[in-house]
């Protein structure tokens, strides 16, 4: 997984928690050398391994520690790439857009073939006003992270809406589904 | 900001500049149009790190887009090839060139198949209208141009124009060239495109037998003519006499078909390489690579050996003659095409003077004879324009009575410096240039009168017959009878006192013709003989159904029958056959007493020959012509052999 992922997370432990602490988590988790440049494709074990053992650290369960991610993430992201969130004015045209973005930074990467595993993760299926689908495909499973993600991008924009999973590559579905609706009056 | 740190952020500044550096140089590979690298970074800056994402990004995206443009232009060019491919496709099955112009730049543009239909290197370069214009045959340029013009001037729907065109071997083509033109909104022609179709195959096919034609065997001749080096060779007419009768009595289709399946069994009697080429009036061509006269002898035998077959048709079977003319070509001495045909026209010419199945060489007394025909049209020509035809009459006797049955009329011409010329010199080439016809006319004419003449009736009476020989031309003529009819009324004469004699040659040319002709002659009560039986190939199954009166027994089968008792089993079982039809017979050629004797012993009547007369000039008739007297059998008369059977003249 490309580096920006466990960046976010190393940075606020880091900062909370300090070096120490880091370094005591990636030992836990069994990463020799944590890595944590954005522009980087790191082993996708070596991220989902950290992310368990910050779990245990932090004594949160995977649920509460996305919630958390989602948060710092969001704040990351609009710090580093302000345009993304500029560029849309709400929450449906920026999880509308999340695909191409993944795809940008997916283009980073020198391996072709692990340029096109970043491209194809995400997929609009069907985009309209107030209303969103899009399919997810990926062994590292992280459904759980993109409901919290649309969450916090709602409270970001300050809109309501609805998510429904139709589909889930952990109910032995090919691919997860999401069936994302979006309130007409903004919830603020 | 102490000194230390103040180089410590120095030295990070210029370490991030030369980060920043090192981006926008790796930027610079980009320059050649290459898009295929990736922009890499040292720093931990997130700033550095982005930069170096994004542009590895951009750099994505363009090589993306060229990948995906590629692939469109990719599939197009595919989907053009596969169009052109089908498109050349029918074009080839149409044996269709394309040919563009522009007409502002004048250029014209022509395809692949447009050249290699002409045998031209195709080099896709453009030309000038007029280098397509200047390989058309100049007698049909002029009428190219103009329907080109027509077209761009709105007058005509489409270009649609036939021509002969030169091809790389500078042998003509029959082309048809097909165009329309494209305008602009106002109607103004912008370019000119069309096809071109090689329709030289059409022309040069023979529709009855598809066989190649006549146009075929020119361009092959002067194909072979223009080779170096020259071979020898020989050109070799054949015809077949006699197709007609293939058509007796039998379904058209049906005759079609068995000549057509004549026609591909004589081609298999030829070498593979010999084309069997179809020319007018059943006139067979063939080019044989060698001017050796045993070689040809033995290329021709199958042929001939096929034709000694009769041909099976609707359960008959008919036996077809020919003969073949041969002019060989000696490249030590070459000929032109024209002449080279005009050698095998004289070779088959002289062939069909012939027996039946025999085949003459050219030589140069074949060009003598060939004068000779000239002498003959410019005598038949001075004697037409001099009035110089003369009428001579031979009587025909009914030898028991003594009486006049009728006069032959023949033909003399009257030549200042040779004096009279009998038709052995001149009536063939009459026949075959159609000057027959004058001749005829100019003989009836003075034949005519006869009938009504005060001094001829005093002597001869009004029965006897004006029997008048016809030429094959003649007979054919739908016009004869009507002919006829108008030049007795004019002399005021009934046209049931005249009598044609027809040979079995013009009947056999076409028979069902003829006959259907010879009814109508004598439905109209003109009676029809046939002439010179006997004297050629005669055809016994012919004579039990051909309408007329009376055969004529040619003196060919009459000459020596006392001394010859072979002879004269022929000639009676003959004489028997026509009797047994109930034909009227009269004998030719009669000169002896004896032959008379034999032929009244068998019944025979009406004799003509100079036992009673040879032929007189009309106007010396009643002084000349004393009057036949009756004949009496030997035992009776008690006279010696050869006695006169005329009176001395009165
Ligand atoms: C500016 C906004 C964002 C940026 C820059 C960003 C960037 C990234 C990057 C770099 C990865 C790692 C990809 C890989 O190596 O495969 C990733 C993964 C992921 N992102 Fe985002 N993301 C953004 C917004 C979002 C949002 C809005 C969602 C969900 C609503 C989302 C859901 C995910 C998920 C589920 C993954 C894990 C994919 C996997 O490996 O299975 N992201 N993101």
């Amino acid at each position: 997984m490309i580096g920006l992922i466990q960046r976010v997370l190393i940075d606020h432990l880091e900062i909370h928690h300090g070096k120490a602490a880091v370094e005591s988590i990636a030992a836990q988790a069994g990463v020799l050398s944590l890595g944590r440049r954005i522009d980087t494709d790191y082993d996708d074990a070596d991220t989902l391994a950290f992310f368990a053992a910050a779990g245990d650290y932090l004594e949160l369960d995977f649920d509460a520690l996305m919630t958390l991610y989602a948060d710092l993430f969001i704040k990351w992201t609009r710090q580093h790439y302000p345009i993304f969130f500029s560029m849309a004015d709400s929450a449906q045209a920026f999880l509308g857009r999340q695909p191409a973005i993944h795809a940008s930074l997916g283009a980073g990467i020198r391996d072709p073939h692990l340029r096109d595993r970043v491209s194809d993760k995400f997929r609009v299926v069907e985009k309209s006003e107030l209303k969103l689908i899009v399919d997810y495909r990926s062994a590292n499973g992280l459904c759980t992270l993109y409901r919290a993600l649309f969450l916090r991008v709602l409270e970001e924009y300050g809109q309501s809406g609805e998510l429904v999973e139709t589909r889930c590559q952990h109910r032995g579905d090919e691919a997860c589904r999401f069936d994302m609706t979006f309130a007409e009056e903004s919830a603020a | 900001m102490s000194e230390e740190s103040l180089m410590a952020s120095d030295e990070g500044e210029r370490r991030l500049i030369a980060q920043v550096d090192s981006i926008s140089n790796q930027l610079c590979q980009a320059v050649d149009g290459n898009f295929e690298f990736h922009i890499h970074t040292d720093s931990d800056e997130i700033a550095l790190q982005k930069l170096a994402q994004l542009n590895n990004f951009v750099l994505d995206s363009v090589r993306r887009t060229i990948r995906d443009l590629k692939a469109t232009r990719d599939e197009l060019e595919t989907r053009v090839e596969e169009r052109t491919q089908r498109l050349n496709l029918v074009l080839t099955a149409t044996n269709d060139g394309v040919w563009e112009w522009d007409i502002d730049s004048g250029n014209i543009t022509l395809s692949q198949r447009w050249s290699s239909m002409l045998g031209l290197p195709h080099d896709g370069q453009q030309r000038g209208l007029d280098d397509w214009l200047l390989r058309i045959h100049d007698d049909d340029r002029a009428e190219v141009q103009r329907s080109l013009y027509q077209h761009i001037d709105g007058l005509t729907p489409s270009v649609n124009v036939e021509y002969r065109i030169r091809d790389a071997r500078k042998a003509w083509r029959m082309v048809l060239c097909r165009g329309l033109c494209q305008r602009d909104g106002n109607g103004v022609a912008i370019r000119m495109a069309g096809t071109q179709t090689d329709t030289t195959e059409q022309r040069l096919v023979d529709p009855l037998t598809q066989l190649p034609n006549g146009a075929y065997l020119d361009m092959v001749l002067r194909e072979r003519l223009a080779r170096a080096p020259l071979l020898p060779m020989a050109l070799v007419k054949f015809q077949l006499l006699n197709v007609a009768s293939l058509f007796d009595g039998v379904a058209v289709d049906v005759a079609v078909a068995a000549l057509q399946g004549l026609v591909q069994r004589m081609r298999r009697q030829l070498p593979p390489r010999v084309a069997l080429i179809a020319l007018p009036e059943h006139t067979f061509a063939m080019i044989f690579e060698t001017d050796a006269i045993e070689r040809l002898d033995n290329a021709l035998e199958p042929l001939e050996a096929l034709l000694s077959q009769p041909v099976e048709i609707d359960g008959q079977q008919v036996w077809l003659s020919h003969v073949s003319g041969v002019a060989a070509f000696n490249p030590a001495e070459p000929v032109s095409v024209d002449e080279w045909r005009h050698q095998s026209r004289l070779a088959l010419a002289n062939a069909r003077l012939s027996d039946v199945g025999s085949r003459r060489y050219y030589s140069e007394p074949l060009r003598h004879w060939e004068r000779q025909n000239s002498r003959a049209e410019q005598l038949i020509r001075g004697a037409l324009a001099t009035r110089g035809v003369r009428c001579f009459v031979q009587p025909i006797v009914n030898a028991v009575t003594g009486e006049i049955r009728g006069f032959e009329a023949l033909m003399r011409l009257y030549e200042p410096s040779e004096g009279i010329v009998t038709p052995s010199s001149f009536i063939e080439v009459a026949e075959r240039s159609g000057l027959i016809a004058p001749l005829w006319g100019m003989l009836m004419e003075q034949a005519l009168p006869m009938l009504r003449d005060d001094k001829i009736r005093r002597r001869f009476g009004d029965d006897f017959l004006l029997s008048v020989n016809l030429s094959t031309r003649q007979l054919m003529d739908p016009k004869l009878l009507d002919v006829m009819i108008a030049a007795s009324a004019r002399h005021g004469v009934s046209y049931r006192r005249l009598q044609i004699e027809v040979t079995e040659t013009s009947v056999l040319s076409d028979p069902i013709k003829a006959f259907r002709i010879l009814d109508r002659i004598r439905a109209a009560g003109i009676s029809v003989a046939l002439d010179d039986f006997g004297s050629g190939y005669s055809s016994l199954a012919q004579l039990t159904s051909m309408p007329m009166d009376t055969v004529k027994i040619d003196r060919e089968l009459v000459m020596n029958v006392t001394s010859l008792p072979r002879k004269r089993h022929v000639l009676s079982a003959v004489v028997a056959l026509c009797q047994r039809l109930d034909y009227r017979i009269v004998v030719e050629g009669v000169e002896e007493r004896d032959t008379l004797e034999i032929l009244r012993e068998w019944g025979v009547t009406d004799i003509q020959g100079y036992i009673y007369s040879q032929p007189l000039p009309l106007d010396r008739l009643v002084e000349d012509l004393a009057p036949p007297r009756p004949f009496r059998p030997r035992a009776t008369a008690g006279g010696p052999y050869g006695s006169s059977l005329t009176s001395p003249a009165a």
